[in-house]
């Protein structure tokens, strides 16, 4: 409670001090638009470092073993990938503020209300996901009742964003980063030391066999699916876009590519805690226990602390992101290019807290019903966001890119990801869906007739 | 469905939308159907949340009539490759475990028995519960991985060779 309390007021404090200054739209929304390396690689890292990768790179190590491992960590090709795209992005769309401007501005408005469906259900099953996983990691580290535990980063968390905006974002997950980085090596060195590698090799193996195997066929079938997860969850996520366009144009390739680099051993130690779990002869309740349940047992109350401060820093760390760019989207997207498309950006600057507000009130009445299965709504995402992966890299490289086929792209690639997910199992919705997407987004490439003018993204300021 | 839904979603007044969380949270718990609730002829119920695990992996939960894993001791999960508990492996001591439910992974192909067995009274507590483990083919993993390969040189490729192109005389941005 008093850590959770220390914690609380730390944030809150340094959102309202970094954001102080943040009186101009372009302020508040991309911190001035000349963010540093250090800065850059931190906040790409630890929004890239969810409760996900600190409680699902441990399931999955547990379920699927070392492909579960392995696969988890090629998140990280995302974040590499979108390096040269980061450039690209800053350099086409100088003035732009989210990821729909640039689906509105080259794909027209058929595509870019397509694409901001998929984005904006995506943006609030994460953060719901976020939402349940503080409340339940609270409860079971320190019995903090569940709605007590939501209530609490909830709020913190839309205290700062609203306080500071990206200033008080970036801040913060520069400090969580280190936190995060530090204490899952910690975890991880303490479980090597503990129990030898051959130790943990010689109980796995004994009744858990599948989990070595390189050969299981549900670990090599996760493997690339995980990987266009992520690229896909990257590459149209206005959490990313609303980094390039805050990142100087000397960082951004920079940043995102070191922080995909520095982020990518992250799920190995974790997932690493998993397998400490058999040694142990602990009882797993729920696969995505382990990573707490393994680390309290190893360091009893110490442990429990430990994971704790991890947990909350990572849940922070992308709460706060998603909330800023989820509000930017709305704000930007929504609220000025549908309802009021004369708004200046002092009006807009005034409705960005009552936007933060709504939606963390939004997110907390889709927490509170505590309904196990949105851990589920999570991994259906994977076939939405796979499907834009090819009309935003064929949008930003190719002038023959057509508008249709990239509608229809995220369509079809949407539904058959789906498909997949129900008919075959989670660890392939992504991949269907970007192999549908890439069909239907070269078909309509090649039947193009007509050539986009780039030259039409660089949209006058608001 | 409509006791869950009176229970978690009161606050949705309207009606539509009340039908489409209904649909949403039926489609969403069909991995999670329940096959075998408490059995009326013993004191626990052991159930699982599938009946083929094609991951290797699986969860069980079981329920008692009386607070009895609590009281008793030796009270075991225990599981055996047939269905007679010829030779079982003692998966966990219940009597010292406060959850109901076991996560199981890590399986390889073949079928799977688990119950819940007193050792002081040499009984069984509950019912047998059954699951069979087969992984998707080789071949079918395979198709997979190559697919994805093939996918991750193209995206790879496309990104590469446009990023050079596009930046191509001008100073390099990396600096």
């Amino acid at each position: 409670m008093i850590l959770l309390a220390v914690f609380s007021v730390l944030w809150i404090f340094l959102g309202w001090y970094w954001g102080k200054d943040s009186k101009d739209l372009d302020d508040f929304m991309l911190g001035g638009r000349n963010v540093g390396v250090a800065m850059g690689v931190a906040t790409a890292m630890a929004t890239w470092v969810t409760s996900n990768t600190t409680m699902v790179a441990p399931q999955l190590a547990y379920q699927l073993g070392i492909w579960g491992m392995l696969g988890y960590s090629l998140g990280s090709i995302g974040l590499i990938l979108f390096a040269p795209l980061a450039v690209r992005i800053k350099k086409l769309i100088p003035n732009g503020h989210t990821s729909g401007d640039f689906m509105r501005l080259r794909y027209g408005k058929i595509a870019w209300r397509t694409f901001l469906v998929i984005s904006l259900f995506y943006s609030i099953g994460w953060l719901v996901s976020l939402g349940m996983a503080a409340g339940v990691l609270l409860e079971s580290l320190s019995g903090i009742p569940y709605e007590i535990g939501l209530t609490v980063i909830l709020s913190v968390c839309v205290a700062y964003t609203m306080l500071g905006g990206l200033k008080a974002v970036i801040g913060t997950d520069f400090i969580q980063t280190i936190i995060i980085v530090a204490g899952v090596s910690a975890l991880g060195w303490y479980a090597i030391d503990t129990l030898s590698l051959e130790t943990v090799y010689q109980k796995v193996s004994e009744r858990n066999s599948a989990l070595l195997n390189l050969a299981m066929p549900a670990g090599i079938m996760f493997l690339f699916n995980n990987l266009f997860f992520g690229v896909g969850e990257i590459f149209h996520s206005n959490v990313w876009w609303s980094r390039s366009f805050a990142f100087s144009n000397k960082t951004a390739f920079r940043s995102f590519s070191l922080a995909g680099i520095f982020w990518a051993p992250i799920p190995i130690a974790a997932g690493f805690i998993a397998f400490v779990a058999f040694p142990l002869e602990i009882g797993i309740p729920q696969a995505d226990s382990v990573g707490p349940l393994v680390a309290s047992f190893l360091l009893a109350k110490t442990g429990s602390i430990l994971v704790f401060i991890i947990v909350f820093s990572s849940l922070a760390s992308s709460l706060d992101s998603l909330l800023a760019a989820t509000s930017d989207l709305i704000l930007t997207d929504i609220y000025h290019k549908h309802m009021r498309p004369n708004a200046t950006k002092t009006e807009l600057r005034k409705k960005v807290p009552y936007v933060i507000i709504i939606l963390g009130l939004v997110t907390y009445a889709l927490c509170l019903p505590r309904l196990s299965n949105l851990a589920q709504l999570l991994h259906f995402t994977g076939a939405f966001v796979a499907s834009t992966i090819w009309p935003i890299v064929f949008g930003l490289f190719f002038k023959k890119a057509n508008p249709k086929a990239a509608t229809w792209a995220m369509i079809l690639g949407s539904g058959f990801g789906l498909l997949g997910y129900f008919a075959i199992g989670f660890y392939t919705a992504a991949l269907i869906s970007a192999a549908v997407s890439l069909l239907v987004t070269l078909i309509g490439y090649l039947r193009n007739k007509v050539d986009f003018q780039f030259e039409n993204l660089k949209e006058k300021e608001i | 469905m409509q006791g869950y839904f009176r229970k978690n979603l009161w606050f949705v007044k309207n009606l539509r939308l009340r039908k489409i969380s209904t649909l949403l949270i039926f489609l969403m718990s069909l991995k999670n159907l329940n096959p075998n609730p408490l059995d009326q002829n013993h004191l626990c119920g052991l159930y699982g949340d599938t009946l083929l695990s094609k991951e290797g992996y699986f969860t069980l939960s079981w329920d008692c009539k009386i607070n009895l894993l609590q009281e008793k001791n030796n009270i075991v999960l225990e599981s055996s490759i047939d269905s007679t508990f010829a030779n079982p492996h003692a998966v966990l001591e219940l009597s010292r475990y406060v959850h109901n439910s076991l996560s199981i992974t890590g399986k390889t192909k073949g079928d799977y028995y688990y119950r819940i067995f007193d050792h002081s009274e040499k009984k069984a507590l509950s019912n047998i519960f059954f699951v069979k483990v087969r992984p998707h083919s080789m071949a079918m993993a395979l198709g997979y991985f190559f697919a994805g390969l093939f996918l991750f040189i193209i995206l790879i490729g496309i990104i590469i060779v446009q990023y050079r192109k596009h930046t191509k005389g001008e100073e390099p941005c990396r600096n």
